[in-house]
């Protein structure tokens, strides 16, 4: 098999978008004066970026994505961090990023110290109560990892560090399939589906482990049959004195409400061509294979200038194995035509409401079509 | 404009529409594609004093193959969304019904599918492919056949997902 040609052929050539030239150069420059207000944070911020060795996000808001290191810059707009919590026989060890301070239980005192380092005034503690030595990285007030040394192969709290910044936490997931990690990781547990989502949405939480460093990740997604998919996943190293189980029903609060106030239309609408449609004798939409059906229709929709210059045109919502899509078809010079539209819904079934066909047609209608459908 | 804003912009309109082929080659949406390109042009355009003239392909595609492995490490609260309608209709026979070949590609892990579309559909040399996905060559060889392996039995068995 010559697989150049094969997949030269397999490929699709790009749809045309519009583009404009001019737009794309003025938000280039955009970037280029931000990188040059940013060089001297940036370096600040890539020394921080490594203390907070192997940091995953522990977001608070919507648009929450960078990692805490990088939120404690002086552009952040974030609110000011929490108190600390006092020391407790879980958690005997803290520190206050504010007073540089380190909080100890009773019983417990600091053997060795690294930091404050960086942007985020990183620092790592290691302690003990005589029975019981800690490794801890107050990578930031929200990030913190608790270490057993004893389940550690490092011999000091410096190469702790070390080996957990070359241990990158590698786990990967996408909806409807299994999780898997590498790099020395071990899935601990796996909680299917917290969020309590319906297909083509999933999601997956897990606790995992690496010389005692417990992390928990919390992983959603939507993949859908006609290949639309999307994954994001949070995450935080395991907090002492609570359970996953517990941090699962804060995210999911937190998940929630990204979605409130969503309806039809904010979820997206995925399209292509299609060939499970066809017409019959007349203007009307039938099934071209097994497994669909034709729901409703409507002949000649007013759709931007779909029907124009088309000798039959319709339009219908049909089911596809019980996937509800929506098809434009038309006959232009002999040729048919058929495009199929998938609408994105919400991750909650019970949030999910019918869209008509005429909803539909308002929504594709909404699109300017710059002419292409002559 | 200035002469690099034009020599940019030139380069856009000539290689835009490969770029998004090769971006939905890796990522099998064309939203997603679209965001991809549009980061990888915008990084371009940062560094495009910097890149010797002839070498935009290659610095482009790796800034677009990089860029797809960052954002599959985002959080969803910065997810790229396959959410909005095309800016326009596309007539059929430039819009895609999935082939098989096409669908058994974008079931493959994503650092295999990577290597097929680098080294068998873009043809860069194993050297190249390493280098573009920072990995070993011995990797890129192990992926290469793997990836052609899967790709054989699915069509084969025509186990694939169609749209």
């Amino acid at each position: 098999m010559d697989w150049h040609d094969a997949l030269e052929r397999a490929i699709p050539q790009a749809p045309p978008t519009h583009h404009n030239p001019a737009a794309l150069v003025a938000d280039g420059k955009k970037l280029v004066r931000r990188r040059r207000v940013a060089a001297v944070a940036g370096t600040a911020l890539a020394v921080g970026a490594v203390l907070g060795i192997g940091s995953i996000v522990v977001p608070s808001g919507a648009d929450r994505a960078t990692p805490p290191v990088a939120t404690q810059s002086a552009e952040s707009d974030e609110p000011p961090a929490p108190d600390p919590s006092p020391p407790t026989e879980d958690a005997p060890v803290t520190y206050d990023h504010r007073t540089d301070e380190v909080g100890l239980y009773p019983g417990w005192k600091v053997v060795d110290r690294i930091g404050p380092n960086g942007v985020a005034d990183s620092v790592a503690v290691e302690a003990t109560d005589g029975a019981k030595t800690l490794y801890v990285h107050f990578m930031n007030p929200t990030e913190i990892s608790y270490v057993d040394a004893s389940r550690t192969s490092a011999t000091s709290l410096e190469a702790w560090l070390d080996d957990v910044k070359s241990h990158d936490l590698a786990i990967n997931w996408r909806p409807r399939g299994e999780l898997r990690a590498r790099g020395g990781w071990k899935i601990v547990r796996e909680i299917p589906n917290p969020l309590g989502v319906a297909a083509p949405w999933d999601s997956m939480a897990a606790v995992v482990e690496r010389e005692g460093l417990e992390r928990w990740v919390l992983y959603n997604g939507d993949r859908s049959d006609s290949g639309r998919e999307s994954t994001g996943r949070d995450g935080t190293y395991a907090i002492p004195g609570q359970t996953i189980d517990e941090w699962l029903a804060g995210r999911s609060k937190e998940f929630r409400k990204e979605f409130e106030g969503k309806g039809v239309g904010d979820f997206g609408v995925g399209m292509g061509t299609t060939r499970v449609v066809t017409f019959g004798s007349g203007s009307e939409i039938v099934p071209a294979k097994d497994g669909v059906e034709v729901v409703e229709q409507r002949t000649e929709p007013d759709v931007d200038g779909f029907s124009a210059g088309a000798s039959r045109s319709a339009a219908a919502k049909i089911t596809v194995d019980g996937a509800e899509r929506f098809v434009l078809v038309r006959e232009v010079d002999g040729d048919t035509q058929a495009y199929s539209y998938e609408v994105g819904q919400s991750p909650w079934a019970e949030d999910r409401v019918p869209i008509s066909i005429d909803e539909y047609l308002d929504i594709i209608d909404s699109v300017p079509s710059d002419g292409m459908w002559q | 404009m200035n002469d690099h804003d034009d020599a940019f912009t030139a380069y856009v309109a000539a290689r835009r529409s490969h770029l998004l082929r090769v971006a939905y080659a890796l990522c099998g949406d064309w939203h997603r594609a679209d965001d991809l390109v549009q980061t990888a042009l915008l990084k371009l355009y940062a560094a495009w004093r910097r890149v010797e003239r002839g070498s935009e392909e290659a610095y482009v595609r790796t800034i677009l193959v990089r860029a797809h492995i960052d954002q599959t490490r985002r959080s969803w609260w910065k997810r790229e969304r396959s959410g909005d309608l095309p800016d326009r209709p596309v007539p059929a026979a430039q819009f895609d019904e999935r082939s098989d070949l096409f669908g058994a590609l974008q079931t493959l892990p994503e650092m295999q599918r990577k290597v097929v579309v680098l080294r068998h559909w873009l043809q860069l040399s194993v050297a190249e492919t390493a280098r573009e996905l920072r990995i070993s060559e011995g990797t890129v060889k192990s992926h290469s056949s793997r990836g052609l392996t899967a790709l054989r039995t699915r069509l084969e068995s025509g186990n694939v997902s169609r749209a």
